[in-house]
């Protein structure tokens, strides 16, 4: 929180809320005491635009924290493809009201929530089968099964994933930087 | 090591003492709170399928250490501390003979807002929200705690309740 300043003090609250569905983040900011609508106003408008319109903004700043704990998530688990849930960034609304001001941002791929909070060891099941075109150099036990590169499988043991926490973490990381503006 | 987790894993001690005298199962034996260590076990971060076992023998509520971030102050020997704890708790309905029941009859409520047991537990982190004694010695020193990032996903199963969220600690210390 600001230091209080004797000449004109005045609060605003920050309510950071995480959302599960889709996985993201509400962000509510209002000003409930002020001297004056216009100085509510301009309290607002330099918390819109710390947040969500200057260049290099708090908010893109916190997406831009998920998606770096999602790139070192996915290479420290053995090289996921992650490109899908990174584009199902359903971008940021901002929604200015007369007293505050909500600003929410989601992923709405399905692998964005399961990452998240982690799954445990699960099947695969094909529908009637899963096939896989791999390099026999380097998986040598598949390609003696499958000499010509394409593997045919019933189904597929998957160990699970760790709960990669990348957007709950970029949430505290918000929270950091707002409590020292 | 993390005396934050243990903290928190020891606020809940009462509560697994007073839902244990309150609320009992169809076949009369009391309600069961479990407390788990969840650096050091696995189980709940098992898929909610694969521990039914498990969970028709008490409702688990684990603790794990997440995250310490230290900022220096200035130019003094002193930094702010901030060290984050993920709660998960994870329940089966008292139909596949768990220990969740929204009526409370056959088991305890999972997030109603009197008294179930997601609201017990934070209530015992919540009491405690000013100069929590969670530090490891006596360098350190917390000012509050706060809850944060709370997701109940209970909706995703048919059969299991899940809620997580963030203990944050906040506070100072001496380098």
């Amino acid at each position: 929180m600001p230091d209080e300043n004797p000449a004109a003090t005045i609060t605003l609250d920050f309510s950071l809320e995480l959302q599960t569905d889709p996985l993201g983040a509400q962000l509510d900011v209002s000003v409930p005491d002020a001297a004056s609508d216009s100085a509510r106003q301009a309290f607002l408008d330099s918390a819109e635009s710390a947040l969500v319109g200057a260049q290099g903004n708090l908010i893109s700043q916190c997406v831009g924290e998920a998606h770096d704990q999602l790139a070192s998530y996915a290479s420290g688990q053995g090289g996921y493809v992650y490109d899908s849930v990174e584009e199902s960034f359903q971008g940021v609304e901002v929604d200015r009201g007369s007293t505050s001001l909500t600003v929410t941002w989601s992923w709405d791929h399905v692998a964005a929530s399961i990452w998240e909070f982690g799954a445990g060891p699960f099947t695969i099941d094909g529908d009637p089968l899963l096939v896989f075109v791999f390099d026999q150099g380097e998986y040598p036990g598949l390609a003696e099964a499958f000499p010509e590169g394409t593997a045919f499988l019933e189904s597929v043991d998957h160990p699970g994933f760790p709960e990669a926490r990348w957007v709950r973490d970029s949430l505290h990381w918000l929270r950091r930087e707002v409590s020292q503006a | 090591m993390s005396s934050e987790r243990d903290w928190v894993l020891e606020q809940f001690a009462d509560v697994a003492t007073t839902i244990a005298s309150e609320y009992t199962l169809e076949i009369g034996d009391p309600v069961e709170l479990r407390r788990v260590n969840r650096d050091e076990s696995r189980i709940l971060e098992q898929a909610v399928g694969s521990i039914r076992g498990e969970l028709q023998s008490a409702v688990f509520v684990g603790a794990t250490h997440v995250d310490t971030v230290r900022e220096p102050i200035g130019t003094e020997y002193d930094a702010e501390r901030e060290v984050v704890v993920g709660v998960r708790v994870t329940g089966l309905t008292s139909s596949k003979y768990g220990h969740i029941d929204p009526s409370g009859e056959q088991g305890i409520p999972f997030d109603d807002a009197n008294g179930g047991l997601v609201q017990r537990l934070k209530d015992a982190l919540w009491s405690e929200r000013t100069w929590p004694a969670a530090e490891p010695d006596e360098s350190v020193y917390y000012k509050n705690l706060e809850l944060q990032n709370e997701a109940n996903t209970s909706q995703q199963y048919a059969d299991f309740y899940r809620a997580d969220w963030d203990v944050v600690f906040s506070g100072y210390e001496k380098l």
